[in-house]
């Protein structure tokens, strides 16, 4: 039913879904001021009705050991969660790390927007892509200072036999 | 886009949820005391006044029933939307209900609570045409003027209240009420604790029956 109803819907919007998936990864996990910065601009606020009020939660979130072992509670995390409506009558919605109900809010109205306004390709190009970018480049430099402390144990002798 | 429309929720929901409970509380404590309530959107059936209770009253953790003319996939997916409440399937299973008076044929279909927890009853929520509050000085005259008009239109009931949080007692005015409802308001068939308790809800007002209220018709 979820499934059937996502298909019908793809036809008449101009995305896939792997990239509504991945413009909204980006804005969740990027930075709040960057967000506004490149898109203050671009997005009208007025344009939009408020669906669903910021509202902060926490989730839990859980994960496997290695990627592969059985998954256990990782732990707990804040997120910002909003729906927004657009004046074309897209529903915009954002679950984003973090308290920032502004961020939220935004990244809401920017999923709505890049549905299928014909500004989507613009948007993309001037803040999607600037984004992903400065992700990509911070879990890079994160890797790189992590790998950086990397030990690896050995057993060398094993005690029985 | 066939997916149903959502509509807008309350625009501060932590402020507004707690200014709704904060009313529905006086209504519930102060029985025949009408409290207006409104949310900003109404959904084809469900009431703007309803769908503000449901936004401060439900959760995760309580079943809600739906009667038939309101279960429509617009309704559900929009409580749903908003406060994530499970739908119960048979009325016994169901912390709330939501229904039009003349859908109900059967109150005992209910859940009335357990001695050892009486707060498991349902909460019934009645969408209704009109309602009002009489004064309490202006006495058998207008009261018998009102029952004697209502005869017409049979279906506006005058109420009496007394009981726990009124002072003497408070006359309101419910339209749309059947012999049904009358009869368990006045009869009171489960023993306190046990029992349901009602809200009779307009489009952007309501009043509070619960069960600890002696109810007279007029």
């Amino acid at each position: 039913m979820e499934q059937a109803s996502i298909k019908e819907r793809n036809n008449t919007v101009n995305y896939q879904l792997s990239d509504r998936q991945h413009w909204m990864s980006v804005m969740a996990k990027s930075c709040c001021q960057l967000l506004h910065a490149l898109s203050d601009a671009l997005v009208d606020d007025s344009q939009f009705e408020t669906i669903r009020a910021p509202d902060i939660g926490l989730t839990q979130v859980r994960a496997r050991m290695g990627g592969t072992g059985s998954p256990f509670n990782l732990g707990d995390m804040t997120i910002t969660r909003c729906v927004v409506r657009s004046a074309a009558g897209h529903y915009g919605y954002s679950y984003i790390a973090g308290r920032d109900k502004a961020h939220a809010l935004r990244a809401a109205q920017l999923d709505a927007v890049l549905q299928t306004d014909s500004n989507s390709t613009l948007i993309n190009e001037q803040v999607i892509r600037p984004l992903g970018n400065q992700l990509q480049h911070l879990q890079q430099q994160k890797k790189a200072e992590t790998t950086a402390t990397k030990v690896n144990f050995f057993t060398l002798v094993r005690g029985e036999d | 886009m066939n997916a149903p429309t959502i509509i807008k929720g309350v625009a501060d929901p932590v402020n507004d949820n707690q200014q709704i409970f904060r009313k529905l509380l006086k209504a519930m404590g102060e029985p025949g005391v009408i409290v207006n309530i409104t949310s900003p959107e109404p959904l084809a059936h469900l009431y703007s006044s309803t769908f503000a209770i449901c936004q401060a009253l439900l959760d995760q953790q309580t079943p809600l029933w739906l009667s038939p003319e309101l279960s429509t996939t617009e309704i559900k997916h929009n409580l749903h939307f908003h406060t994530g409440m499970p739908i119960a399937n048979t009325q016994n299973a169901a912390l709330f209900a939501i229904a039009y008076p003349n859908e109900i044929s059967d109150m005992g279909d209910f859940s009335k609570g357990s001695s050892e927890y009486p707060e498991t009853s349902c909460t019934l929520i009645f969408q209704i045409n009109s309602l009002a509050q009489l004064p309490t000085n202006e006495t058998t005259d207008h009261v018998a003027d009102q029952h004697a008009q209502n005869r017409s239109h049979h279906k506006n009931t005058t109420l009496k209240l007394s009981g726990p949080g009124i002072a003497q007692e408070r006359y309101v005015h419910i339209s749309d009420m059947t012999d049904l409802l009358i009869d368990y308001l006045v009869e009171r068939p489960d023993s306190f604790p046990l029992g349901v308790d009602m809200i009779f809800a307009t489009e952007q007002s309501l009043v509070c029956i619960p069960r600890t209220t002696h109810v007279e018709v007029v």
